[in-house]
């Protein structure tokens, strides 16, 4: 029996997305785009602003379907799933525009994400059953460890329309991963974070991935960020994938330094010489 | 004023707390703003009119009451379900013209659609623009029980039904379907990647709102002992909706008393033979309520946990 690479990549890899594309009208957003990820890396999405990275989020988490191509996780068939039914699978993201649930308390953003594991119905919510008790208690508990994790302790019971910019974006990091993911897409987390908070995320990012066996996917525009984090990173150019590799490699490849500073600076440094 | 008026009027108080209540679930927890719950409210009062007069058990006595609350409750949340699944893909205004639009085709229906008169009225029909008219037993029916009345929906059954639906629907809201509500309302990409299935939740929480609007319904019938078309109009809803927003959106406690402010006014009003001005009064009081506390009395706290966080401010 002879198998194709693809197949068994399908089998074998723990997420993999075979020439996924989309285009919105006459925009091709994203063009024959594939990935692949093992268990337990992080990645890096880089590229330029509009370059489909966001796009490539939305089409993995299924907020979009995709023109064509398939994506599947753990051997399951993803592709055209609703997001809900993605999030059961255990892909968890978080976004560039931060969404918390701004009039809900810290401790609430966080037993939102339990909501795949919650064992009750609403018989025994509505008459307070033991079942419900049991549940809460257990979910109220693993929040908690989480909150402590991410230095969330003092501001538990308050909003999270009250917390400050940083705190926000370790919420909703932490409300990703509460979702008991496998796979945690991450849109741009160090935006907006000052260079010890860019520190500590980077650190804590490291920490998820060993204490909790997680799959990293990160878009970010912070370059010391990504090449301090991923072990491989991804170029998007237009809607396609230009490079791959790692950061070293990324750091020298021709095509990459192109489609960040354009073909007048090489112009300029050809004259120089 | 006498007694038997008091009791009448706070009955009504405590009917439209229950309808308050079940609308902020949709309204307030789930944010969608529904615009029909006038509608459920008659369903659960003709299912439950209907109930009594072809299925009454002289012999349950009290407990026909029961009866004809948990077929209000079903016949309005399977009517929901029904209404709920093209209406719900809407948002915003659109869902609020599509639920108003449902409530009146539920009203103009009932105006419309006569039922036969059962072993109770055998040679007549009822429904129609007079709607059921039950006053009391035929007494050759059940010579067994000769000052038989079916006035079951006294006060103090009222305000049990009320602080039932009141412990239940503020237990839904704080356990994990309701923080599905209400992540429903502030952001349903996150709740959809947070594994929320909305439509399912949104359907879920219009069945809920809707059977505890048809149980009020059940219970106005079982009190006044007639329902007609005319009582079920846009305004009844707007008026349920008045109450839910001066109340809080999202605080159950705030629906009561929004409902207890809205229910006692038209009768201070009348008492002082001012009625013709309660309709100014109440734009004036909407506008002091959008300057001064746009959340409404309470936002979206319930009353121990707000007055605790009072304190603590005040500390």
């Amino acid at each position: 029996m002879n198998k194709s690479v693809t197949d068994i990549k399908k089998e074998f890899k723990h997420f993999f997305a075979e020439k996924i594309s989309k285009s919105f009208g006459g925009l091709k957003a994203v063009q024959n785009f594939e990935l692949e990820l093992d268990s337990g890396e992080i990645v890096g999405l880089i590229g330029p602003n509009g370059a489909g990275k966001t796009t490539i989020f939305n089409l993995i988490t299924g907020m979009e379907t995709p023109d064509t191509g398939s994506i599947y996780f753990n051997r399951e068939y993803i592709t055209n799933l609703p997001p809900h039914k993605i999030s059961h699978c255990g892909i968890a993201r978080t976004f560039q525009n931060i969404r918390l649930l701004e009039h809900l308390t810290v401790l609430d953003n966080i037993k939102v994400a339990y909501h795949n594991h919650i064992k009750y119905n609403l018989l025994h919510a509505s008459f307070r059953l033991p079942a419900f008790f049991r549940t809460e208690r257990e979910i109220t508990e693993k929040s908690m460890q989480f909150i402590e994790l991410f230095n969330l302790n003092k501001n538990a019971a308050e909003l999270a329309s009250a917390l400050p910019y940083g705190k926000r974006r370790m919420l909703e990091i932490a409300r990703a991963l509460a979702t008991e993911a496998t796979l945690i897409l991450l849109d741009e987390p160090a935006a907006g974070l000052n260079p010890n908070e860019t520190e500590e995320l980077v650190k804590l990012i490291k920490l998820i991935r060993d204490k909790f066996h997680v799959t990293i996917l990160l878009i970010e525009h912070d370059m010391k960020l990504v090449m301090n984090l991923c072990e491989r990173i991804i170029v998007l150019n237009f809607g396609k994938m230009i490079a791959q590799g790692t950061p070293l490699e990324i750091k020298n490849n021709p095509a990459v330094i192109e489609a960040y500073l354009g073909t007048e600076n090489r112009k300029y440094k050809n004259a120089e010489n | 004023m006498s007694w038997i008026e008091l009791e009448g009027i706070f009955s009504l108080i405590g009917i439209y707390a229950i309808l308050a209540v079940s609308l902020n679930m949709i309204c307030g927890v789930t944010g969608l703003l529904q615009l029909g719950h006038a509608g459920f409210f008659a369903l659960g009062a003709y299912a439950a009119g209907l109930i009594s007069i072809y299925w009454t058990i002289p012999e349950l006595g009290f407990f026909n009451l029961f009866i004809s609350m948990a077929a209000a409750m079903i016949v309005a949340a399977i009517a929901a379900f029904l209404i709920g699944i093209p209406c719900l893909r809407l948002k915003g205004d659109y869902l609020a013209i599509a639920t108003l639009g449902f409530g009146e085709i539920i009203r103009l229906s009932l105006l419309n659609i006569t039922f036969p008169g059962g072993k109770m009225f055998p040679e007549e029909e009822i429904g129609g623009s007079l709607g059921i008219n039950f006053t009391e037993f035929p007494e050759d029916l059940w010579p067994k029980f000769p000052d038989y009345s079916a006035q079951y929906a006294s006060l103090p059954v009222i305000l049990i039904v009320l602080l039932v639906t009141y412990v239940i629907m503020r237990n839904i809201k704080f356990s994990s379907i309701g923080r599905a509500f209400m992540c429903i309302k502030e952001d349903e990409i996150a709740a959809q990647a947070m594994g929320i299935n909305i439509s399912r939740f949104k359907i879920l929480s219009f069945m809920i709102s809707a059977a505890f609007g048809g149980l009020a319904g059940a219970l106005f019938f079982h009190k006044e002992l007639a329902v007609s078309p005319g009582s079920f109009t846009l305004m009844c809803s707007i008026e349920i909706l008045l109450m839910v927003v001066l109340g809080g959106l999202g605080s159950f406690t705030g629906s009561i008393i929004g409902a207890v402010i809205l229910g006692v006014l038209p009768t201070v009003f009348s008492y002082f033979h001012a009625g013709e001005y309660k309709q100014i009064f109440y734009a004036f009081m909407l506008i002091i309520l959008i300057r001064i506390a746009p959340d409404g009395i309470l936002g979206m706290n319930e009353l121990p946990v707000f007055l605790k966080k009072r304190r603590k401010t005040n500390e």
